[in-house]
């Protein structure tokens, strides 16, 4: 996969392409995971999803450890006074490592940001244990389910179900810190409603122009019966957070969310010949004011 | 008197970069081979992105990294007609292997890599953009030894 970075504003035509920082693609077909069983370096399997190759680590700003702190640095001191409880809170300058590298250094990251806790080490310990249930317990929508034909279509004819969910942000508090959290929709699963699902996947499916209609797709679905179905889809998101404008973490679990049951119903269809038309014949089968067979 | 060596800057290209040199340890089959040969590679790129001189880095780099022709395409393009690149410099803060052999005789050597953000100065001397800073990256090289010297066949990213 090739990501292309847009040129910055102001960039010229003569310009060659920017982008040219060393940066072997993480979004590469098998980036290399650390196996511990194996004790080596494995590809990481197709499909697997990618966790943040690094991790972080906050630290005082100006802190020089021991109790010691840089005076010149201070005269930059980010100030955190009035933080959303009301309390003051601590800079924070915010270190990297990549994780795959058991000997690495921490190198600076981002920052300074503001935490505000009295242990601003010990609240983001806390925060990373509550993160995923307060990311299982957010407003996220699953996407809008929608059914084409709907709401009735017919029985054995492919129905094109899609999807449309999108990312989601939030700006949630936890313990005091302003906690901002990006949902992304990774997986879907389809209930149709007469007992088959299909998922999780990776597709939320697509639209189909009207004239493509009973095409099939890779959501769509042949119902077997006639009847009344609910249709639910159920999205899995996976999720970043960020405390106090830091750097975006991830959150290490994915969150399910159900879109609300979208009604379809199922009909058949008859195709009867006949030699007259209703001029000729107008009590015949489908004329206006004829009663239906059953 | 050996001449004073400058990095590049908005003024002008980088000058008396040091070329790196290939220590003897790195010719040899053995851990701090392996380890010191990783090493001198990044210290190639970090060389060709100051001086756009690529020469020494071909020659070490196969044709498959795909990261590395990224890389070179970008430093040809900024090192020409004119233009030149300012920061790139790369650091290698933890150079690290299990030195373990597998069937294809390959070694994998993890490597924590820092670079300096690189701005891109156009010919006038006014600089048309500079990247942001990015966290240091693990990489993973896959390395053979043959005939007395160390063999780069792939880069590829540590993702977790």
């Amino acid at each position: 996969m090739t990501l292309f970075v847009s040129p910055a504003q102001g960039a010229d035509s003569q310009d060659p392409e920017f982008g040219g920082a060393w940066k072997p693609d993480t979004l590469q077909v098998g980036g290399w995971i650390w196996d511990g069983v194996a004790n080596d370096f494995v590809r990481q399997a197709p499909g697997a999803t990618n966790l943040d190759p690094n991790l972080y680590n906050p630290e005082l700003q100006c802190h020089l450890g021991g109790g010691e702190f840089d005076s010149v640095c201070l005269g930059d001191f980010l100030d955190c006074r009035n933080g959303p409880d009301g309390k003051d809170g601590y800079p924070v300058v915010w270190y990297s490592k990549p994780r795959g590298v058991p000997s690495a250094v921490w190198a600076r990251h981002s920052g300074p940001t503001c935490l505000y806790d009295e242990k601003p080490v010990d609240v983001l310990a806390r925060i990373a244990a509550q993160i995923q249930q307060q990311f299982e317990s957010l407003p996220i929508n699953a996407g809008a389910v929608v059914a084409q034909p709907s709401p009735n279509t017919l029985r054995g004819a492919e129905t094109n179900f899609y999807a449309d969910a999108s990312e989601q942000q939030f700006d949630v508090t936890m313990l005091g810190q302003k906690v901002h959290v990006v949902a992304t929709p990774v997986q879907y699963t389809w209930n149709y409603g007469d007992g088959t699902v299909f998922g999780p996947q990776p597709s939320m499916g697509g639209p189909l122009p009207q004239d493509r209609w009973g095409e099939k797709t890779r959501t769509s679905h042949a119902y077997a019966d006639t009847g009344d179905f609910q249709v639910v889809l159920t999205s899995s998101f996976q999720g970043t957070y960020s405390v106090n404008n830091g750097p975006p973490l991830p959150i290490p679990g994915q969150g399910q969310f159900s879109a609300p049951p979208a009604p379809i119903s199922v009909w058949r269809s008859i195709t009867r010949n006949y030699a007259d038309d209703c001029n000729q014949n107008p009590q015949g089968q489908g004329c206006p004011g004829v009663a239906s067979p059953r | 008197m050996t001449a004073v060596y400058k990095p590049a800057d908005a003024t002008g290209r980088a000058q008396n970069v040091p070329v790196p040199v290939l220590p003897e340890v790195a010719k040899t089959e053995t851990k701090e081979g392996a380890v010191a040969f990783a090493t001198y590679w990044f210290q190639v790129l970090s060389y060709s992105y100051e001086t756009g001189e690529l020469s020494l880095l071909e020659i070490m780099t196969p044709p498959s990294c795909e990261p590395c022709l990224k890389s070179t395409q970008a430093i040809r393009a900024w090192h020409s007609e004119g233009r030149w690149l300012v920061g790139g410099q790369i650091k290698t803060p933890a150079v690290e292997t299990t030195f373990a052999k597998d069937e294809a005789g390959m070694y994998k050597v993890a490597v924590q890599v820092h670079q300096v953000p690189l701005s891109y100065v156009r010919a006038d001397g006014t600089i048309a953009h500079t990247d942001a800073q990015a966290a240091d990256q693990g990489n993973l090289l896959i390395v053979s030894y043959g005939a007395h010297s160390w063999v780069l066949h792939d880069v590829g990213s540590i993702v977790g």
